[in-house]
């Protein structure tokens, strides 16, 4: 699929947008704010905030479907696997962010529950807390994990996270990072709130280098998803820009050095389905 | 496939290792070329077996033999002092050397100049190779340049001289020289690597 | 909704994710070695990160608790107060510690080898040296004896095999070197064989051993050692018996020659 037919599909599909556009263009370039990426428009940092909001509080009902939809359902897997490479052992503190619906926390209580830990102690147990700005998105998951008592639900920014510093022992982030408004500083709260020692583990659809699939992934991302998304939730946009947020994403690469930036050592990162996911690993130094 | 990236590696000298072994370049250099000159000593015995007592061939023979035994003392004292592995397939190259010497001695004195003259152009060719290789490291190895280039330049007269001696009259010289070229470059290749 | 019941669907489901993924380790420092060649990385916490071999030599003592596995990681890193999942250094687990373990063996075993060549009273060298050494670098698995069997089974793993492999090269091949090896044709392989089938046997005979200070396991390397000097002893009268037919056939089939009239008399 060339750059070319993706532009032409995006303008017949989202007419009104690229008006919108055009007639904005001028404003937003003439004012002072930092500029980000909303899909494939550019947009302020409050107002890419907004809209995400708007998309999530859109989807939160149908969440899950639209993961299967997006994945054919590997995103279980995915999670499954996010998880095990994190292996936390008893007694961590967790903090998930963007993890509304508790897809990795609950996974997180369930991995803790099957290690073997006969042999020691259970005096401190695991403690995984859900930090996601949207309520609808949290709401949906305590519904589902109310029983759960190692679970936490809090309403919050990934951009300044309501916790002290050196807290926890670990931060996931399970693709939530592109829908922040700016990167750099959800990284430096993560930063913060990392104990020393502490990992960062996070999971993002990122860019794919294997030339075969990525044509297949492109058709698929852009002429089916949207397609489900106006049929299965009838709110095609939202997907269209759930689809772009992923192309605009940073490469792993980049990200990487991102990472790296703002402290974390020992970074490094795996490609998943040659490079569809992609699972970024950082360490707070001592 | 678990693709592992390398960072740039820390050579010899490591905390986990006080005996200096050599670079994986440089053991691999060494190696082959040990390897050569012991092929190249054997093909020169075989030939000698047949030509030794030939009027004209034999002390020719002869005295490129002086110079590649010369050649094998080097690299043997290489090997011994760098700590390079030597190459498994000696026992090979021992009979693969003697019995294309001795072979192409039988088919005529033509025959083993031409196997000669083969042999050498693969050789210098390799040779070159090697030298472009040790140039372009950052570390400039020059013992092991001055050693490579002084047998390059003893192969190369070792052409000439197979050329002088009527190498291109040999039955079938074209594919003669031909397949000695490959065989040596097949031998050079599991060389490197065996 | 979620899907896994149990651990084996879960693991099924890694293996099938594990075909499609690809790793990039940035800040490697597993040590990675190629056959008898060094490109060894320093482990010594100069470079840039988490300082890995502290954890490492922490969770050692751990090992006759909970053997080579992610959980001795887990409790060698909360003991010099890093959190647990600290382990997350070290992707591929229980390796990662045996092949520290190793390393730090092996570094230990060149020590001695340059000791015992280089002391003043009676310096070893040859056979004698290379009996030491490995009576040494035996003695140096007696405090995980017990979870050694484990350590040799995940050894053996495919993805483990060749790590392991080079890592074992190189030990036989300081030996020797040690020992005054400089061969240059195929008694290099052949000297190195004969060290590793020793080494490996004796390995295997230490594991199951439950005499009084290994006493049995000494005495066995000791016979193998008679063994391999019996056969090199019995190679060499071959070779005696042979190189002597091989003469004497050359000089019958020269004299016949000479009789018939086909030798040559320019010698």
């Amino acid at each position: 699929m060339s750059a070319l037919s993706r532009r032409v599909n995006y303008l017949l599909n989202n007419a009104a947008s690229v008006i919108n556009r055009a007639f904005t263009a001028g404003a937003n370039n003439s004012n002072t704010e930092k500029m980000t990426s909303f899909g494939f428009q550019q947009v302020s940092e409050k107002t890419k905030a907004t809209k995400v909001q708007e998309v999530f509080s859109s989807v939160a009902a149908n969440y899950d479907l639209m993961n299967d939809v997006m994945s054919l359902g590997l995103h279980r897997l995915w999670k499954d696997y996010f998880v095990t490479k994190l292996a936390p052992p008893t007694g961590s503190k967790i903090i998930d962010v963007a993890g509304g619906t508790g897809d990795i926390a609950s996974r997180i209580v369930q991995y803790s529950d099957r290690r073997v830990g006969g042999a020691e102690s259970s005096d401190e147990e695991l403690q995984v807390t859900v930090v996601d700005i949207n309520k609808e998105m949290l709401t949906e998951g305590e519904k589902r994990f109310k029983n759960n008592e190692n679970i936490k639900w809090v309403h919050g920014d990934a951009l300044s996270l309501p916790f002290p510093s050196n807290h926890f022992d670990a931060y996931t982030i399970a693709f939530g990072i592109r829908n922040v408004s700016n990167f750099e500083q959800a990284l430096s709260e993560a930063y913060r709130v990392i104990k020393e020692g502490g990992r960062y583990l996070c999971m993002e659809f990122s860019q794919v280098d294997n030339i075969a699939l990525k044509s297949f992934y492109d058709a698929y991302s852009f002429q089916l998803i949207p397609v489900f998304g106006e049929l299965i939730a009838q709110d095609r946009p939202a997907y269209q820009y759930l689809v772009e947020s992923i192309r605009e994403f940073p490469d792993q690469e980049s990200f990487s050095n991102m990472i790296e930036g703002v402290g974390f050592v020992n970074v490094n990162y795996e490609s998943l389905l040659g490079g569809v996911v992609a699972i970024h690993s950082g360490f707070k130094p001592k | 496939m678990m693709k592992v990236r390398r960072l740039a590696v820390s050579l010899l000298r490591c905390r986990y290792y006080s005996t200096p072994r050599p670079h994986p370049a440089i053991d691999r250099i060494i190696r082959v070329d040990h390897a050569g000159e012991y092929g190249a000593d054997r093909i020169y015995t075989g030939q000698m077996a047949v030509l030794g007592t030939h009027p004209s061939a034999g002390p020719v023979v002869k005295h490129m033999w002086e110079q590649e035994k010369a050649h094998l003392e080097l690299f043997e004292r290489l090997v011994k002092e760098r700590r390079v592995r030597p190459t498994a397939l000696m026992p090979l190259w021992n009979i693969a050397g003697y019995a294309l010497g001795a072979g192409s001695a039988l088919l005529g004195k033509e025959a083993a100049m031409a196997c000669t003259v083969a042999v050498e152009q693969a050789i210098g060719e390799h040779y070159n190779d090697q030298l472009r290789e040790l140039l372009n490291r950052e570390e400039k190895d020059e013992e092991l340049l001055k050693s490579i280039k002084d047998c390059r330049d003893d192969e190369l007269d070792h052409l000439e001289t197979g050329l002088e001696h009527d190498a291109e009259q040999a039955p079938a010289y074209e594919i003669f020289s031909q397949i000695i070229r490959t065989g040596c470059k097949t031998a050079i290749w599991l060389s490197e690597r065996i | 909704m979620y899907m896994y019941t149990n651990m084996s669907s879960f693991r099924f489901r890694l293996s099938f994710i594990g075909i499609f993924s690809s790793v990039n380790i940035r800040n490697s420092s597993r040590v990675s070695s190629r056959l008898f060649c060094s490109e060894a990385k320093s482990n010594d916490g100069s470079s840039p990160g988490i300082d890995r071999k502290l954890i490492l030599d922490s969770s050692l003592q751990f090992v006759s608790q909970y053997g080579w596995s992610v959980k001795a990681l887990e409790s060698g890193a909360k003991a010099v107060d890093f959190p647990g999942v600290a382990h997350g250094l070290f992707p591929s687990g229980g390796i990662e510690l045996i092949e520290h373990f190793e390393f730090d063996c092996n570094a230990r075993l060149i020590k001695y080898l340059e000791d015992m060549t280089t002391r003043d009273n009676e310096p070893l060298k040859g056979g004698r040296l290379v009996q030491s050494a490995v009576e040494e670098r035996l003695q140096m698995l007696i405090p995980y004896i017990d979870k050694w069997p484990e350590a040799l089974s995940i050894k053996a793993y495919p993805s483990n095999a060749v790590g392991s492999l080079e890592r074992a090269s190189q030990m036989f091949d300081d030996i020797w070197y040690y020992a005054g090896d400089r061969s240059t044709d195929f008694n290099w392989y052949t000297k190195r064989g004969i060290l590793a089938a020793v080494y490996c046997t004796t390995e295997l005979y230490m594991i199951q051993d439950k005499s009084v200070n290994f006493q049995d396991t000494w005495d066995f390397l000791r016979r193998r050692f008679q063994d391999t000097r019996t056969f090199t002893e019995c190679r060499q009268q071959a070779e005696g018996i042979v190189g002597g037919a091989y003469e004497f056939g050359s000089a019958a089939i020269t004299t016949v020659m000479n009789l018939v009239g086909f030798g040559s008399r320019n010698r």
